[in-house]
């Protein structure tokens, strides 16, 4: 056997990355000697542009979740904690900028065109964080309740007193990571859709299973 | 478990040819009757679909990774299971890498028995050229070294992909003597392109025809095909794997009567149970389940299968059917080495249906 090295246990898979020749990006876990989990952006085409593109997604997981990048060249949360899913998240958002755009942490505010207001999210200390309005505006718990939930899910954060709140485990701050997910976090079903049909997409049926 | 001599130790070929004949192996094969194709795999090769389903050395390329990368006892370059129908005549959608190329079943091209029409140029078809030249490729690679497996669509398959499900279904409801017609008019396509296969080289063929078990009984598939199968195993002289997906205890025994060399079964039906049913009549081949254990679970898992196929006497062991494209490699690669391991404690102890 050959070309299969070491890589860890693949959590995450760009089938198609439209940005290089269609080629397939793995987001490998691999347990570091101190326990800490690190992750590994590996492809197995020689194609041309290949390592470059690689490198360009490593960067935007550094740029957009804060992460840092070992001497190996593997990835890990500075807090120690492996935030799996959150990383999940990251490098799937990584992976749709296009090698070479310029990149850079996102805000914690954002336009919610659902409730017509700026929605902000405001760093409590201890890893947790509250969603609110960036002006007064009663009436919009719900909708703060929902995009806290969203942020929940998608970065496996646990809930506070408050329905407006998210906690990461590690009890630390997380503010470029939030500054990604927030956009999603706006749709989380949305989110939530695509990757139900990027799990089913390129599975075979029996005809009689089949749709076409 | 009974107590054996040694086997000798065999090349991949001369292990997976005695299996599906139930002679006595060196350890038990590992195989692939259906496609093991991945994207990363696709990447390993540059021979990504559809162009490996349409070119014979990229399909030909990505076939041998599964010998040559996961460490099968096999290849099979028949990823899919449309290349018959395209030189049939039936509007196909191919897809892009990561999604399997289908047949459009909603526009069908028969209606009648009448319409059947095998082209006289069927096997000049490029859809048909492309496996053929892929086979001749994969022999010249690996000589006698690994077996080669190839496919040929049933009829029953055929008639899906050409009349479309519902009407081809409804059809044996309502005139089950018209539906024996179009199979036996279909089935001429079957054998032509499975000699062809012969000539090309392979050790064995699959033969997939799918009166699942959803749609259809054990008592449909005694009527309209059971028969129909025995006359294949007549016809083509080559080991004979039928596939058949989903739960199907209920026709295993009927299938275990046609000559076939082996069953390829689906992780619906337990390994134990079916191979009671079969009762070393032939081989079964399986049973890795694949949407949740192989790709969405981890090695240890897939070994947790392995070892169970393995303790039920199964004579080859692999994928229930084509695998999820995605599947990550790490899942495929413990297949093979979950099997040596288990046969390195378990030295020249076979299950009773490896040792006659």
């Amino acid at each position: 056997m050959a070309d299969t090295a070491d890589l860890g246990d693949r959590i995450e898979l760009l089938s198609m990355d439209k940005h290089c020749d269609e080629i397939s990006v793995g987001l490998y876990e691999h347990p570091a000697p101190d326990g800490v989990a690190e992750y590994l952006v590996h492809c197995y085409s020689q194609k041309d542009g290949v390592a470059a593109r690689l490198q360009f997604i490593t960067s935007a997981m550094k740029i957009m979740g804060d992460m840092k990048q070992t001497a190996e060249g593997r990835l890990r949360f500075a807090c120690r904690n492996g935030h799996r899913r959150a990383c999940q998240r990251l490098f799937l958002e990584a992976g749709k900028f296009a090698t070479g755009e310029a990149l850079e942490p996102r805000s914690l505010s954002i336009y919610d065109k659902k409730s017509g207001i700026d929605i902000i999210v405001e760093s409590g200390g201890s890893g947790g964080y509250g969603v609110t309005a960036v002006s007064d505006d009663d009436g919009r718990e719900k909708r703060f309740k929902a995009i806290a939930g969203g942020l929940r899910k998608l970065a496996e954060m646990a809930e506070g007193d408050a329905d407006n709140q998210a906690f990461f485990a590690c009890g630390q701050a997380h503010d470029t990571l939030i500054g990604l997910l927030l956009p999603r976090a706006l749709n989380v079903r949305a989110v939530l859709r695509e990757e139900d049909a990027a799990a089913s997409q390129g599975v075979l049926s029996a005809p009689s299973a089949q749709s076409v | 478990m009974k107590q054996t001599s040694p086997v000798k130790a065999m090349t991949s070929r001369q292990r997976v040819m005695a299996a599906l004949k139930r002679e006595p192996v060196d350890r038990t094969p590992v195989i692939n009757p259906t496609s093991v194709a991945t994207v990363e795999l696709m990447d390993m090769v540059d021979a990504p679909f559809p162009h490996a389903n349409r070119d014979a050395p990229a399909m030909a390329r990505l076939a041998a990774t599964g010998h040559t990368v996961l460490g099968f006892d096999s290849v099979m370059p028949v990823f899919s299971i449309i290349q018959e129908s395209s030189a049939l005549g039936c509007k196909m959608q191919w897809e892009q890498k990561d999604n399997w190329p289908t047949v459009r079943m909603n526009e069908p091209i028969w209606k009648v028995p009448d319409d059947i029409h095998v082209p006289s140029d069927y096997l000049s078809h490029p859809d048909i050229v492309c496996v053929l030249d892929a086979i001749r490729l994969l022999r010249k690679e690996f000589g006698d070294d690994v077996a080669i497996i190839g496919k040929t669509m049933g009829p029953w398959s055929l008639g899906y992909h050409c009349f479309g499900v519902e009407p081809f279904l409804l059809m044996s409801l309502d005139n089950p003597g018209k539906t024996m017609q179009c199979l036996e008019r279909m089935k001429e396509a079957t054998i032509q392109f499975g000699l062809a296969q012969i000539d090309a080289g392979v050790d064995a063929l699959t033969l997939p025809d799918h009166a699942t078990g959803d749609l259809v009984s054990g008592e449909y598939y005694k009527r309209f095909l059971m028969d129909m199968h025995s006359e294949f195993v007549s016809d083509i002289p080559v080991p004979l794997i039928l596939h058949i997906c989903g739960r199907t205890v209920d026709r295993m025994d009927y299938i275990a009567q046609t000559g076939m060399a082996a069953f390829h079964f689906d992780s619906k039906n337990s390994p134990s149970e079916s191979a009671k049913i079969v009762a070393d009549r032939i081989s079964l081949v399986g049973n890795i389940n694949n949407p949740e254990t192989l790709f969405a679970k981890n090695p240890e898992d897939v070994r947790a299968e392995v070892i169970k196929n393995l303790e039920s006497g199964i004579q080859l062991v692999g994928p229930e059917c084509a695998i999820p494209l995605q599947t990550r490699i790490e899942n495929l690669v413990e297949i093979p080495k979950a099997v040596r391991e288990w046969h390195s404690t378990h030295a020249h102890v076979h299950p009773p249906s490896h040792t006659h």
